[in-house]
């Protein structure tokens, strides 16, 4: 059967007269709705009327500005790279995606500024390890990829673990957080034990961290070597990685689940890694500042002609100071995390 | 090896603290310690409104409207709207009020009200929550323990989450209103907390020519 022709005419003017229809329609009813919602269950009702507004003179200080700015930020950030997802899903064009990657991991950069993600513990690890710089890039990668791992883990167990942390904190995974706590505490109990062994003279400070264990193997013809083991210090590292980590940024799975329920899991998914990407430069730019920190003081006591005791007695209180601070940060967490009263 | 050269050694009296060690090393700490205070990481994002309900020249209740930010309300929805209507029906309402907003109890449901630096306490008179578009809508009110007579106490109201799990901010129209007639020579505040309040980011203050 032939269909009739499509007069364009009519039909762009039936469209006008549809869409007009429709605005004075959407109009009407918004007026209604905007209506109902002051009358309804907030119970406004009578006389509502708009006071006189005054906003008091800003007198922020610089650092007060700064995480205003963070918080600004995320807040844009946030409700970007959902409009951004939004527009891969619909089919726009794939610039789009990638803006809104690149929203993402400045995203992440911001948000890692704020509590959590492991920062803390992992400036005080590096301020008491003698370690080289690519360590601390190496595990900021590893809180990443944790951190992306841990968020998608997550998102699958949602229905079953998410749904009483609403209203209290998303974050409130009950065994992943107490393992991490407890991972945390051993390291700086282990951290603590290394630090008395090389106050003690067992190991050399300068191997402290390196893992250098040193093997001695007495074979038939009675010889004796010396195995370098980097396994050690790497199980560490990988260890504190893990828990800095693993505990998942709320923000993150709440995009994932956002992705999900939207049927966008891979753009979800890349958006998640992208801004634990940013999430990682931020703590590796504060790990990376802990090492040279550590670095820079060492020197500048050789210099300043502190000698080879104010050297060692600096090395010394680092890796103390840091070992107690990752092993009561620890312990701390653990214990508020069990609720246990300490006065 | 820099850090153990022989030929950097010196011998004499350590100077641990002398001469530039210890600013390297307030710097390492200060990166650890500043870094978590800053308190800017919110995953929960809320725009609001909020209505203040005169009586007598005496506030007795707030109207308040949280719109919250598409990744939540994605969540929320898609685990309480079970029938996919995108409304909530008297169950799911009911659902949704015991399982996600009645928990916000224990921490004064973000909500802070002071009268001559005092807390006020407040109880919640209704919950309507709702579904605009993505986003999801609470409005609830919540009754003055006892009507706060402002022309003679000054009154702040402030959202706030110490956690900074929700961030508020205000709604770009229309946030502040009042239901019932304002007294002559009051008017709202609106600025940085003080005292108890000390942090908070937009507390709004009623404040009249004629408060003590």
């Amino acid at each position: 059967m032939k269909r009739p022709p499509l007069n364009l005419s009519r039909s762009r003017a039936f469209c006008l007269s549809l869409a007009l229809a429709l605005v004075v329609a959407a109009g009407l009813a918004g007026a209604a709705l905007a209506q109902e919602s002051g009358q309804s269950g907030s119970g406004t009702s009578g006389a509502v009327t708009a006071p006189v507004i005054e906003f008091a003179e800003d007198d922020r200080g610089l650092w007060e500005r700064w995480t205003q700015f963070i918080v600004e930020f995320q807040r844009q950030a946030n409700a970007e790279v959902a409009e951004h997802m939004n527009a891969v899903n619909s089919g726009e064009d794939l610039s789009a995606f990638f803006l809104g990657l690149g929203i993402a991991f400045v995203y992440g950069i911001f948000h890692a500024f704020g509590p959590g993600h492991g920062k803390f513990i992992i400036v005080s690890y590096f301020l008491g390890r003698e370690v080289q710089v690519g360590r601390g890039v190496l595990m900021a990668v590893q809180v990443a990829i944790v951190h992306v791992i841990a968020a998608i883990v997550i998102v699958w167990l949602a229905d079953t673990v998410l749904k009483v942390g609403f209203g209290v904190g998303l974050a409130e995974i009950p065994g992943v957080r107490a393992g991490s706590f407890l991972i945390i505490a051993a390291i700086g109990l282990y951290m603590l034990f290394q630090a008395f062994r090389a106050a003690l003279g067992y190991v050399d400070l300068s191997e402290l961290g390196h893992g250098h264990s040193h093997g001695h193997s007495h074979g038939h013809s009675h010889g004796h070597s010396h195995g370098h083991d980097h396994s050690a210090s790497k199980l560490e590292g990988g260890l504190m990685a893990f828990a800095a980590g693993v505990v998942p940024c709320p923000g993150a799975v709440l995009i994932m689940l956002y992705a999900v329920a939207n049927d966008m899991i891979y753009p979800g998914f890349i958006l998640v890694a992208a801004m634990s990407a940013g999430i990682g430069l931020t703590i590796c730019t504060l790990g990376v500042g802990a090492i040279v920190a550590r670095k820079t003081a060492v020197r500048l006591v050789e210099d300043a002609g502190g000698g080879a005791g104010g050297v060692a007695l600096l090395r010394h209180s680092m890796n103390f100071g840091g070992a107690i601070v990752v092993t009561v940060i620890g312990l701390v967490s653990f214990v508020a995390f069990l609720d246990i009263p300490l006065g | 090896m820099l850090l153990s050269s022989p030929a950097k050694r010196r011998s004499g009296r350590p100077s641990l603290l002398c001469r530039g060690a210890g600013p390297a090393v307030l710097l390492g700490l200060a990166l650890a310690f500043a870094a978590p205070a800053a308190q800017a990481n919110p995953d929960i994002w809320v725009k609001s409104k909020i209505v203040y309900r005169l009586q007598n020249e005496a506030v007795v209740g707030l109207a308040l409207e949280w719109r919250f930010d598409r990744y939540f309300s994605s969540r929320t929805i898609g685990t309480i709207d079970v029938d996919g209507d995108g409304a909530f029906s008297e169950s799911e309402a009911a659902r949704l009020r015991q399982e996600i907003f009645d928990p916000l109890s224990e921490r004064h449901y973000h909500l802070h009200v002071l009268s001559q630096g005092a807390p006020r306490d407040f109880t919640v008179a209704a919950f309507e929550p709702g579904i605009d578009g993505e986003h999801l809508v609470y409005r609830f009110a919540v009754r003055l323990g006892s009507p706060v007579p402002y022309t003679r106490e000054a009154l702040v109201v402030s959202q706030h989450d110490a956690e900074t799990v929700f961030d508020f901010s205000f709604m770009e129209q229309d946030f502040l209103l009042v239901e019932g007639p304002l007294a002559a020579g009051c008017k709202f505040r609106i600025g940085r907390g003080e005292g108890p309040l000390k942090g908070h980011d937009k507390t709004i203050a009623l404040v009249c020519e004629d408060q003590s």
